[in-house]
């Protein structure tokens, strides 16, 4: 690594950081979260607009992605983020406060803090390495790059050796953005540290929901085992060292799901999910699905507290505008791109859809437990998991528990209907089923942070009236936002 | 009695969460030490030396050569020399892009070598023929038939 290569890499994340520091400060909901979770809702709020945006205006407008209208996007929030700043900097600050770390806390950011690093590390000294980078992510980003548009003609016209040709464009765009900013060179990877850089902020978006429904304690476990976890961080196939979509997915999905599961939901919280959502719906195929998925989630979640709160509506109508256009974008995009990936005709079949769904279930089961067993992925995870959960189901007694569970269940559904029409499932199953078990993994996590709530609060030998008056506590909680 | 039993079931199970957490322990550490040591060795290395040290010398001069060839914004057809599962097509595809493609098909179908080439689109004057583990080898298309003979002829 040199230091001008590393110089663009990390300029590379700014890019999308600072406008979404913007945004966060432009939307009081986001604003109000405490410092690690503001974080990194700020940095998928950048990397939502700058790319999302971008996409936008090239496929609607025909605006050329190079550095001008680059900028231009980035910096547009940047001002309005100043301008924000400089009219409320006499006011009282409205910010959750921050709490001093305990000991074990330190431990846990630590931990957190060298496996980030180590990721780093490897996207600033390896190229593109992943299968799925070289087949659709990077390569569909230098054709864009190269004919500056996302209609590129290697995907609508017809002849060209492409593979996915339909699948959305939003990290490609955002590596774009990154090569063309950097000026990079053609072999030039400074787009990596932008797919290293979703590992903390997985783990921040992991921290910030689970202390929110769990507490501190609860928050930091969970913290700890995904950080931990082999997979998400390091496995070639789908972990923040590659270019796959699936860890972006994880968490603008999850991210957004997160948000809208606020207590009391704020309109700009509401805004700011739909914005993740939108971003969720561009970054893979899955994202079009999960992203209306959550979105219903949430919207059951906060209809059955009706009674309590009859303003959600607006939240909601302001997370479904951007979701709305994020779809209506995808669907034009794609109505330009002309089918040809003739080897789906070779691996799919709806025919064996029924009763495939029932019958092939048990042999989908036992392979997807092969994987999850391997203990170089995940270690004894998946052994522990249901287990805690089991264990803790007091703690999965609260109202967002239906919604989670949902949302977890989601990504690994559209997996089951996947494997099922799938004419090599054995195969499809080894390769995919891992990246599934990731775009879930927030809301699955949060699920796990409930229990072990549940299960420190028993074993700090709380009595049950203690235990009753911290649950209740926690039920009245509403987050700083 | 009851309570106590549940009481000592799910501390049992936070123990167990919390060797699940040390177990992981080791493998997180070896995994991260590897790659910051790594990092700390490659200080100075571009990315340019990088490819070389990562896809192979051979392999990057192979590739460089079909992109002195074949302009940036020109097209080629991509013969596959493996298995599809291989995946080698795609890998080139990667490296050569923005270059477009078209694919050609694959070596181990060919019976009929003219007959084939014969077959083959009309467009782009190179053919570049990607193999798994081995540089990419380029041919002029004119020259395609006498090459297909030297190459089918040793299979």
């Amino acid at each position: 690594m040199v230091a001008a290569e590393a110089l663009a890499g990390l300029a590379g994340v700014a890019l999308f950081a600072v406008p979404g520091a913007g945004l966060a400060e432009i939307l009081p909901a986001v604003r109000a979260l405490r410092p690690g979770r503001h974080l990194a809702y700020a940095w998928l709020l950048g990397v939502a607009w700058t790319a999302g945006m971008l996409y936008a205006l090239s496929h609607l407008l025909a605006v050329p992605l190079r550095p001008p209208a680059i900028l231009a996007v980035a910096g547009a929030p940047v001002a309005a983020g100043v301008v924000s700043w400089l009219r409320r900097r006499h006011l009282r600050s409205l910010a959750a406060p921050v709490h001093a770390l305990r000991l074990w806390e330190w431990a846990v950011v630590a931990v957190c803090a060298v496996i980030s690093l180590a990721v780093l590390c490897e996207a600033l000294t390896q190229p593109v390495l992943d299968w799925d980078g070289w087949m659709t992510w990077a390569a569909q980003a230098r054709y864009v790059r190269h004919e500056g548009t996302v209609d590129a003609s290697v995907l609508t016209r017809k002849g060209w050796y492409i593979t996915h040709p339909w699948y959305p464009l939003l990290l490609p765009v955002a590596q774009v953005a990154v090569l063309e900013t950097t000026r990079a060179d053609w072999d030039d990877p400074a787009f990596r540290p932008l797919y290293a850089a979703f590992f903390p902020v997985w783990l921040l978006v992991v921290y910030g929901g689970a202390r929110e429904l769990a507490g501190r304690a609860a928050a930091g476990w969970t913290t700890l085992a995904a950080a931990l976890l082999p997979c998400p961080a390091f496995e070639l196939s789908g972990g923040a060292i590659s270019a796959y979509s699936d860890l972006p997915l994880a968490c603008f999905y999850g991210g957004g799901l997160a948000l809208l599961l606020a207590p009391r939901l704020r309109p700009s919280a509401g805004l700011a999910a739909g914005i993740l959502l939108a971003a969720a719906a561009l970054a893979k195929a899955e994202g079009a699905a999960l992203a209306p998925a959550a979105f219903v989630f949430a919207g059951l979640y906060s209809f059955s507290r009706w009674r309590r709160c009859r303003r959600h509506w607006r939240p909601l109508a302001l997370a479904a505008l951007p979701l709305v256009l994020a779809l209506v974008l995808l669907f034009s995009w794609r109505a330009g791109i002309p089918e040809r990936f003739e080897s789906y005709e070779k691996i799919v079949s709806w025919s064996l859809l029924w009763p495939g769904l029932l019958t092939r279930a048990p042999r989908i089961a036992a392979r997807a437990g092969v994987e999850m067993k391997s203990f170089t992925e995940w270690g004894i995870f998946w052994w522990t998991v249901p287990l805690v959960l089991a264990a803790g189901w007091r703690g999965l007694r609260r109202r967002a528990t239906l919604p989670l569970l949902l949302a977890a269940a989601a990504p690994l559904g559209i997996a089951w209907i996947s494997y099922t029409i799938s004419l090599t499932p054995e195969f499809i199953i080894r390769t995919s089923w891992n990246r599934f078990l990731v775009q879930a993994s927030v809301p699955l996590l949060l699920l796990l942070s409930l229990a072990l709530a549940s299960l420190l609060r028993g074993a700090a030998g709380l009595s049950p009236a203690r235990a009753r008056l911290a649950r209740s506590r926690l039920r009245g909680r509403s987050t700083p936002a | 009695m009851l309570s106590r039993a549940g009481a000592l079931f799910r501390v049992s199970i936070l123990a167990l969460f919390a060797v699940a957490l040390l177990v992981a322990t080791p493998q997180a550490w070896r995994n991260a030490r590897v790659r910051i040591v790594q990092a700390a060795s490659r200080l100075g290395e571009d990315s340019r030396q990088a490819r070389r040290r990562a896809l192979g010398a051979a392999w990057v001069d192979a590739e460089e050569e079909i992109r002195r060839a074949v302009p940036p914004d020109g097209e080629y057809l991509l013969v596959d020399g493996g298995a599809e599962r291989q995946g080698a097509t795609l890998f080139l595809r990667y490296q050569l892009a923005p270059r477009r493609a078209r694919f050609a098909g694959r070596l181990s179908e060919v019976v009929e070598s003219p007959r084939w080439v014969a077959s083959l689109p009309a467009g782009p004057r190179w053919v570049v023929v990607a193999y798994p583990g081995r540089p990419p080898v380029l041919v002029d298309r004119s020259a395609l038939p006498r090459w297909l003979k030297g190459k089918l002829g040793r299979r």
